[in-house]
C-alpha cells in the first residue's frame, strides 16, 4: 500500500526472556530432523495468533531481520551470519538438492528445478559451510533476498515463534562470468530471542537454478559518458518525490538520438557524438535551468521544424492547498539543439504538482497539445479516498494555438479531472481519425477519454471496463499479441505486504471488497484490442507481476517479432535493514 | 559504498543526519532520511514476449535488473546497431543508467522514421503496423508515454525470421496508407503521400565497451591515496604512487572464501617476490570476522611475500579513498588493477596478470 505512516510499535510482552528457546527451537525443526532431510513439514503454531496487527507486527520483526541477514549473505560474511541461526539449528541445506527436471529458457538460458524432498539435513556450521560454497566462488554477489510472503506466529509468550513462508532470490556472476540466479521457497522455523528473531529449521520446498552464459544486457553508462552518481534519495538536494524521468530525441539534427534528464538541481543533457559515446551539454545549450522538473517531452511545438522540450514541476503546497513552484515550462529549439527558455510567452502560466507530460494532437487541426498530467500534494492532506480519491491537483490541457501560444482548453474539452493522476497515453484506438487519451491515476479508477472531435471527449473507461481500479503508475499503448490491433498495459505495483496483509482479512462479508483490493495489489494490467474496444487480458500473464513498477516499455527488444516488457521498479531502498 | 560500510549499516538502528527541509512530505523526508526502506529492494524486471499474450520472465539473468529504484525509462537505438537500448532514470546512486542491448544480431529489424505533413512532422499519435512472417505488428509513435518518459519518435520492428516486411501507416489523422515492403536491417523514412520508403544511410556503431562493474577510476587517471586496515583494525596508509613509483603496481582484490581467487595467491606470492616486477597490494574484502583467517591463508600461500589490507569499517578513511577507486559490492573479484609509475591505471585484468 503505498500510502502508510510509519507503525506505531506496540510493546512486544513475549520479548524479555528466551529461556525455553532451545525446546521450541526443537519443535519448530522437528520433521527435518527424521528422516535424513525427507521432510516432514515443519511445525506450524497449534495456536496462532490472529489479530492482524499482532501477526503483522511479529511479521515486521522477522523481515527486518531477514533482510539484515540478507545483506550478510551478499557481502559474504558467512562467519557473521552464524548470528542470524540458532546455535542449534536444524535444517535443509537448500544448495544440496539434486535436480529434479530442467527447461530451456529462451536465448540459450537454462532453468533446472531441484528436489527440495531430497536435500541433506544440516547443521548451523552446516548451513554456513553450504552458503560459503555455493556462492563463495563467484565472482560477484549481485543480489540476495530473502523475502517474506507469509507468517504465523504461536501465541506461546515467552518466547515467541513462528513459521514463515519465505521466498529466496540469489543472483550472481560465476566464476566463468556467466549469470546464476536462485529462485527458492521455503518454510522458516523462527524463534525470539533478545537479539532478535533466529532461524531454527528450514524446509526447502522448492528451487529453481537458472543460468546464462552471455549477457542480454551490459551497462555501459559510465563507458559511454552519462553516468552520474547522485546522492541516495532522501538527502537534502535529492528529496523532491516528483520523481523526473527523461526525454529522448534528435534535439541537433545528426540523426543520432540525444537524452535530457531532469534532476532536482540540475538538468542533464547528453548530445550523442554517433560515436558510443555523449558528452553532457545541458549548460551551454540552455537547458540545465531551473532543475527540480519531471515528465519532459521534446516535441515541435511552433511547427520550425525543430524538437522543442516542455517540463513539468511538481510544486510545493501552500496553506491554503494551492501550490506555488515553477510553472510547466517550454524551452524552445531555435535550431541545432540550442534551447532558450520561453516559458513566458507560453500565454498559459500553468503551476501544479505535475508529474507527466503528453504531446498530442486533440484537436486534429496538426499542431501537437500538451496534456499535463498532475499528482495532488500531501503536505498537508493525504489523498480523500483509497479507492476514488478526487482531491489531487486537476489535469489541464493546454492547446496550440498556431504555434504561437497555449490555451487551456481542459474544461471544454470534457478533461477536467482531480484524481491523483500520474501519467497518460494517447493513441487512436478506436481507429476513427482522432487521437484518443488514456489517463492513470492513482489512488483510483483510470480514464479512457474517447476523442469525440470538435476537441470534446467521452469518457468512455466504465463503458470499456479499462478502469483498472488501483494505483495505475502509467499507461502504454502497444501490440502484445501482434495482432495489429492496439492493446493498452497499464503499469501498477505488486505488492507483497498487499497481498500478505489481504490475505489475512479475507473472509465473510468483506469479501467483495477484498477481492477488489487484492486486484490492486496484483500488479499490472492489459487489456487487448478487439473489434468491439478493449477486452480483459489474461488473468495469469507473468508481466503482471513487476513489483512496483514505474516506467516502462512495450517493445521487441530481442527483434523475434514479439512485443517484449520491460519495467524498472521498487520505491525507496533505504540503508536500513527494513522492508515495509 | 564499500562493504564495509554496508556491513556497519546492518548493524545500525538509526540514523541521525538532520535532514533540510525539502519537498518531501515530512512522514516521508523522516522515513528516508533515517533510511528507512519501503516496498524497495526491488530488481528491474524484463519480461520476453512469446507473441501470443505470454511472456518469460528473464529479469534475473538480463543484467539489466537495477536494484536502484527506478523512475523514468526509454527504449531507443542509440548505437544505429538495430536494437533498442535502454535508458534509466533512478532514483538512488548511480542514477542515470544505459544499458546496450547485446540480444539484437543487427539485421532482424526494421527501423522507422515517418514525415507527416505540418507542424506534426514527427507524425506523433500515428500507428505503424509492420507485416512480417505472418504476424502484424503495430505500434504508436508517442511524445510522452508509461510513466514521466518521453521516447523518440523513431519505431523499431523486430522480424524474427522473416526477411522483409510489409509498412503501413495510420496517420494521426487516420489515413491509411500502404508503403510496400522493406528489406530486413533497413531504416527507413516514410513520408506522407510518398507510398514508399525512403531509405536512410546505416551508420552501426557500439556504444563504448564498459569498463569492469564496480570500477570508479578510468584507465589514464591517477590512483587515489588509500587508508585500509591491518588484521587488527588499524590503519595502513597506502598511496599507489608511491607503492609503485620504482617498478609499478598491482593491486590485487581477494576474499578467503572465494575459492577461484585462493588458487590465485600462490603466483600473486611468485610475482611479490620478482625483483623485476611491479609491487603487489593485496587487498581482502572480507568481512571483520574473518580478518585472522584471510590474513593466515595470505601469509601461508604467498610465503610470507605479501601483506594482508582489509578495507577500513570507517566510512571516512573510505571517502576520497577507496570509495573513488572501486564500489566493492559491485567490483568482481578476483579483479586486479595494473598502475604505472606515475600511478595512473593502465590496465584491468581478471585474475593475476603474468
Amino acid at each position: 500500500m503505498r500510502q502508510s505512516s510509519p507503525p506505531s510499535k506496540p510493546s512486544i510482552a513475549a520479548a524479555d526472556a528466551d529461556a525455553s528457546a532451545a525446546a521450541v527451537v526443537h519443535a519448530v525443526a522437528n520433521g527435518v530432523a527424521n528422516g535424513g532431510g525427507r521432510g516432514t513439514a515443519l511445525a506450524a503454531p497449534k495456536r496462532p495468533v490472529v489479530l492482524v496487527r499482532d501477526v503483522e507486527f511479529l511479521t515486521q520483526g522477522v523481515v527486518d531481520r531477514l533482510t539484515a541477514l540478507s545483506s550478510k549473505m551478499q557481502i559474504r560474511d558467512f562467519t557473521g551470519a552464524a548470528d542470524w541461526f540458532a546455535d542449534d539449528f536444524l535444517g535443509h541445506d537448500p544448495f544440496s538438492a539434486p535436480q529434479a527436471s530442467a527447461v530451456a529458457l529462451p536465448r540459450g538460458a537454462t532453468s533446472k528445478a531441484l528436489d527440495p524432498l531430497r536435500a541433506r539435513a544440516v547443521d548451523r556450521a552446516g548451513m554456513l559451510d553450504a552458503w560459503r560454497a555455493r556462492i563463495g566462488p563467484w565472482r560477484r554477489v549481485e543480489h540476495v533476498h530473502l523475502k517474506v510472503r507469509g507468517a504465523e506466529f504461536e501465541q506461546t509468550k515467552p518466547p515467541s515463534w513462528g513459521r514463515v513462508d519465505v521466498s529466496l532470490e540469489l543472483i550472481g556472476e560465476t566464476a566463468t562470468g556467466g549469470r546464476e540466479s536462485l529462485r527458492g521457497r521455503m518454510w522458516l522455523g523462527v524463534v525470539y530471542s533478545p537479539a532478535g528473531w533466529r532461524v531454527g529449521g528450514l524446509e526447502l520446498r522448492e528451487l529453481e537454478v537458472r543460468h546464462q552464459r552471455e549477457p542480454m544486457f551490459t551497462d555501459v553508462s559510465r563507458s559511454a559518458g552519462v553516468a552520474h552518481a547522485g546522492l541516495r534519495f532522501g538527502r537534502p538536494g535529492h528529496d523532491s518525490d516528483g520523481w523526473q524521468g527523461l526525454a529522448v530525441a534528435d534535439v541537433d539534427g545528426d540523426g543520432w538520438l540525444d537524452v535530457f534528464v531532469p534532476s532536482s538541481l540540475r538538468n542533464f543533457l547528453y548530445i550523442n557524438g554517433g560515436d558510443g559515446q555523449f558528452t553532457e551539454q545541458a549548460e551551454a545549450r540552455g537547458v540545465a535551468l531551473p532543475g527540480g522538473g519531471t515528465g519532459p517531452v521534446f516535441f515541435d511545438v511552433d511547427g520550425d521544424g525543430w524538437v522543442d522540450l516542455c517540463l513539468g514541476y511538481y510544486g510545493r503546497e501552500l496553506p491554503d492547498r494551492s501550490i506555488e513552484g515553477s510553472p510547466v515550462r517550454y524551452f524552445r529549439n531555435a535550431g541545432e539543439g540550442r534551447f532558450e527558455d520561453r516559458t513566458e510567452t507560453m500565454g498559459e502560466r500553468v503551476v501544479t504538482a505535475a508529474s507527466s507530460l503528453v504531446a498530442f494532437d486533440s484537436q486534429g487541426d496538426g499542431w501537437l497539445d500538451l496534456f499535463v498530467a498532475a499528482y495532488g500534494r500531501m503536505d498537508r492532506a493525504r489523498n480523500d479516498s483509497w479507492l476514488e480519491a478526487t482531491n489531487g491537483a486537476p489535469n489541464h490541457l493546454l492547446v496550440n494555438v498556431a504555434g504561437e501560444r497555449f490555451v487551456d482548453r481542459t474544461r471544454e474539452a470534457g478533461l477536467f479531472d482531480t484524481r491523483w493522476t500520474y501519467a497518460a497515453a494517447a493513441a487512436d484506438f478506436d481507429r476513427d481519425g482522432r487521437q484518443d487519451l488514456y489517463v492513470a491515476n492513482n489512488f483510483g479508477s483510470n480514464r479512457l477519454f474517447r476523442n469525440v472531435g470538435d476537441g470534446r471527449f467521452e469518457d468512455v473507461a466504465e463503458k470499456l471496463g479499462v478502469e483498472e481500479r488501483g494505483n495505475s503508475m502509467g499507461a502504454l499503448w502497444g501490440d502484445v499479441n501482434s495482432d495489429g490491433r492496439l492493446d493498452l498495459y497499464v503499469v501498477g505495483p505488486e505488492s507483497a505486504a498487499g497481498k500478505r496483509v489481504l490475505g489475512r482479512v479475507g473472509g465473510g462479508a468483506r469479501d467483495a471488497q477484498v477481492r477488489e483490493l487484492m486486484r490492486m495489489a496484483n500488479g499490472n494490467g492489459l487489456f487487448l484490442g478487439s473489434d468491439s474496444g478493449l477486452e480483459d487480458g489474461p488473468d495469469d500473464y507473468p508481466a503482471r507481476d513487476a513489483g512496483w513498477a514505474f516506467g516502462t516499455v512495450l517493445a521487441d527488444l530481442d527483434l523475434d517479432g514479439h512485443a517484449d516488457v520491460f519495467c524498472v521498479n521498487g520505491f525507496v531502498t533505504g540503508d536500513l535493514p527494513e522492508d515495509t | 559504498m564499500v562493504a564495509s560500510s554496508l556491513d556497519l549499516q546492518v548493524e545500525h538502528t538509526h540514523r541521525d543526519e538532520e535532514i533540510e527541509e525539502g519537498f518531501m512530505h515530512p512522514w516521508a523526508r523522516e522515513m528516508y532520511g533515517r533510511g528507512v526502506t519501503f516496498n524497495g529492494k526491488e530488481r528491474d524486471k524484463l519480461f520476453l514476449g512469446r507473441g501470443d499474450g505470454r511472456f518469460d520472465d528473464l529479469s534475473d539473468l538480463s543484467g539489466a535488473d537495477s536494484g536502484l529504484d527506478g523512475r523514468g525509462l526509454v527504449a531507443a537505438d542509440f548505437d544505429d546497431d538495430g536494437d533498442l537500448d535502454l535508458f534509466a532514470h533512478h532514483l538512488q546512486r548511480g542514477r542515470h543508467a544505459l544499458l546496450r542491448n547485446e540480444l539484437g544480431d543487427g539485421v532482424s529489424f526494421a527501423k522507422v522514421r515517418l514525415a507527416n505533413d505540418g507542424p506534426n512532422w514527427e507524425g506523433v499519435g500515428a500507428t505503424v503496423t509492420a507485416y512480417a512472417g505472418g504476424a502484424a505488428t503495430s505500434q504508436v509513435v508517442a511524445r510522452g508515454a508509461g510513466f514521466i518518459s518521453c521516447g523518440p519518435a523513431e519505431l523499431v520492428f523486430g522480424l524474427g525470421a522473416a526477411k522483409s516486411a510489409t509498412l503501413e501507416v495510420r496517420w494521426p489523422d487516420g489515413v491509411v496508407e500502404a508503403f510496400g515492403s522493406v528489406d530486413r536491417g533497413a531504416r527507413v523514412l516514410l513520408e506522407r503521400g510518398a507510398g514508399e520508403p525512403k531509405a536512410l544511410p546505416a551508420r552501426p556503431t557500439r556504444l563504448r565497451d564498459p569498463l569492469p562493474a564496480g570500477l570508479d577510476l578510468d584507465v589514464g587517471e591517477l590512483g587515489p591515496d588509500l587508508v585500509l586496515s591491518d588484521r587488527d583494525a588499524a590503519p595502513l596508509r597506502r598511496s599507489i604512487r608511491e607503492l609503485g613509483a620504482e617498478r609499478g603496481l598491482l593491486v590485487h582484490f581477494w576474499a578467503s572464501y572465494c575459492e577461484p581467487c585462493v588458487r590465485e595467491l600462490a603466483r600473486l606470492g611468485e610475482r611479490a617476490g620478482d625483483p623485476d616486477g611491479p609491487a603487489v597490494l593485496a587487498i581482502s574484502v572480507d568481512a571483520r570476522g574473518d580478518w585472522e583467517r584471510a590474513a593466515a591463508l595470505l601469509e601461508r600461500s604467498t610465503q610470507g611475500r605479501v601483506a594482508a589490507h582489509f578495507v577500513s569499517l570507517s566510512d571516512a578513511d573510505n571517502a576520497g579513498g577507496l570509495d573513488d577507486l572501486v564500489d566493492l559490492l559491485r567490483l568482481p573479484i578476483p579483479t586486479t588493477l595494473v598502475f604505472d609509475r606515475e600511478g595512473r591505471l593502465v590496465r584491468v585484468d581478471r585474475g593475476v596478470p603474468d
